[in-house]
């Protein structure tokens, strides 16, 4: 067996069991109506893209991690309860290959979910909100649909984070009750410690502007809604800097880079 | 290839396992050979599972070596857990189809529709595998664990849950399989049907091997009516038979 021919293998099987689970296909349309739901009543709609990524920001920092951690914290547990892990290892498939094709899988359904609703949220836009926008004006450019595809790519990059977080968590849980309290407890920790621990340091003054804007890159988070703020809203916002973006895009990259590793490392011995 | 042709494909020897505090194995050897049906006895918790990864591989053991002369072949092992489980919402084809392209993506249908004919799923290769009864989902097991046909096959309790027609069923496959040149270990606690199909037992208790030879010679070498009896005394009387 070639490393190619197995990855493949395994990613075809973890995309065709997203497609074929009912809960799966339930929970993407659950975010999707959620996602449209928001961009509606909001009025972002009408008032054009930027607006809409705006009034999206929360929603999505809330929502991705749910639908990112039901894709992902039980997928390498269930293998292993069932013995499925000690089958594929008499096939000669290699932990990398197993956890990384299996994320790889994850991930395209995952992609599709997440952007799907905001391709739906951009036509809305489009034959909503007319040639004249009159709610927003800016000096640092004009509405684009470039804005919306932005606040995707960076919605999808979180999405990424989470899931790898969420594969790890499955990969050293013993039980599926331990995966889920596990899932929780670090998604708290990780998401509220973070922000608890800027907001503390805003309020007892321990913490400069520098520091601040260095530390809220240091969770998936904080470095999405940074990013968000800076990239796709800032160029609205007359250049008050909310983030740095070379330190949430490394943010970004080692909440996806290390759970995947621990991930490998832990699958089988 | 048949019986007479056998040449050791397996070989363990001095194999010991503990876990934390708790030794399982102790200085356990047994070889194996081509053709033929191993079958693993013991009670409860007397090491057999362990002693059966260990075989294939899939435990590393704390001291001791274990020897697999399987020379080029594809995959050298074949597994099947003791509740195999398949992914819900694939048919029984799609999921063999699955392993199958594991070892070579070109193996095509053809290749499925004949392992699926051999364990008695024909009929059934379009069934969603979530609709199996207990007994076809271990049948569809072995069919999985024969992809490649590696040299060595595990089997861990394979019959167990299952009602007598299917447990003769699945012992007539595996020894199927062992003509073919396979060498066959299982785990299990079907002693009648370990009497009948079974060329080696391999009784396992208070982490030895409490005694080992054809169902024949064992009945014998104790002095009793059938291997379950053998099996009551070693276990009494403390290993000593």
């Amino acid at each position: 067996m070639s490393r190619a021919q197995g990855s493949r293998t395994v990613l075809r099987r973890e995309l065709l069991t997203v497609l074929r689970t009912r809960a799966y296909l339930a929970l993407g349309v659950g975010y999707a109506a959620v996602v449209v739901g928001a961009a509606w009543f909001s009025g972002g709609a009408e008032s054009g893209y930027l607006p809409t990524a705006s009034s999206l920001t929360t929603p999505t920092e809330i929502l991705v991690p749910v639908v990112a951690f039901a894709l992902g914290y039980r997928v390498v547990l269930t293998d292993r309860s069932t013995g499925e892990l000690d089958v594929l290892r008499t096939y000669g498939l290699g932990r990398a290959e197993y956890v990384l094709s299996l994320y790889a899988g994850r991930l395209v359904a995952l992609s599709v979910v997440l952007v799907a609703p905001l391709v739906v949220v951009g036509g809305l836009v489009w034959t909503q909100s007319g040639p004249t926008i009159t709610v927003i004006a800016w000096h640092g450019g004009v509405d684009s649909p470039l804005l919306l595809a932005r606040f995707g790519v960076l919605t999808v990059a979180f999405g990424a984070a989470v899931l790898s977080v969420a594969v790890a968590v499955s990969a050293v849980s013993g039980t599926v009750r331990t995966a889920l309290a596990l899932a929780v407890l670090v998604w708290v920790a990780v998401a509220l410690g973070a922000d608890l621990g800027v907001i503390a340091g805003v309020v007892t003054e321990s913490l400069g502007d520098e520091a601040v804007v260095w530390l809220t890159s240091l969770s998936p988070n904080t470095a999405f809604r940074g990013l968000v703020l800076e990239t796709v809203v800032g160029v609205a916002s007359g250049g008050v800097r909310a983030t740095s973006v070379p330190a949430s895009v490394l943010s970004l990259v080692l909440w996806t880079v290390a759970p995947l590793v621990v991930a490998v490392r832990k699958v089988w011995k | 290839m048949n019986k007479t042709e056998s040449a050791a494909v397996l070989e363990a020897n001095d194999v010991s396992k503990t876990y934390g505090e708790l030794e399982v194995l102790k200085d356990v050897s047994m070889e194996a050979e081509r053709g033929r049906v191993y079958a693993l006895i013991g009670p409860n918790g007397s090491g057999k599972t362990t002693f059966l990864k260990i075989l294939a591989g899939l435990l590393p053991p704390d001291s001791g070596e274990v020897l697999r002369r399987t020379g080029g072949a594809e995959r050298a092992v074949g597994y099947l857990p003791q509740q195999p489980s398949f992914r819900d919402g694939f048919t029984v084809a799609e999921t063999l189809r699955f392993y199958t392209r594991l070892l070579d993506e070109k193996m095509g249908d053809g290749y499925v529709s004949e392992a699926l004919g051999d364990v008695g799923l024909s009929d059934a290769s379009n069934r969603r595998v979530s609709g199996l009864s207990g007994g076809m989902t271990r049948l569809l097991g072995v069919a999985q664990s024969r992809v490649g046909d590696p040299p060595i096959m595990a089997v861990d309790e394979p019959t167990s849950g299952l009602d007598p027609e299917m447990t003769g069923r699945i012992f007539e496959t595996l020894s199927g399989v062992a003509d073919n040149g396979t060498a066959v270990l299982l785990t299990t606690h079907d002693l009648d049907k370990v009497g009948r199909h079974a060329d080696k037992v391999v009784l396992i208790y208070d982490r030895r091997i409490a005694g080992s030879g054809s169902p024949d010679e064992l009945v014998n070498e104790h002095e009793r009516e059938s291997l379950a009896s053998v099996f009551d005394s070693v276990v009494r009387g403390g290993g000593r038979g």
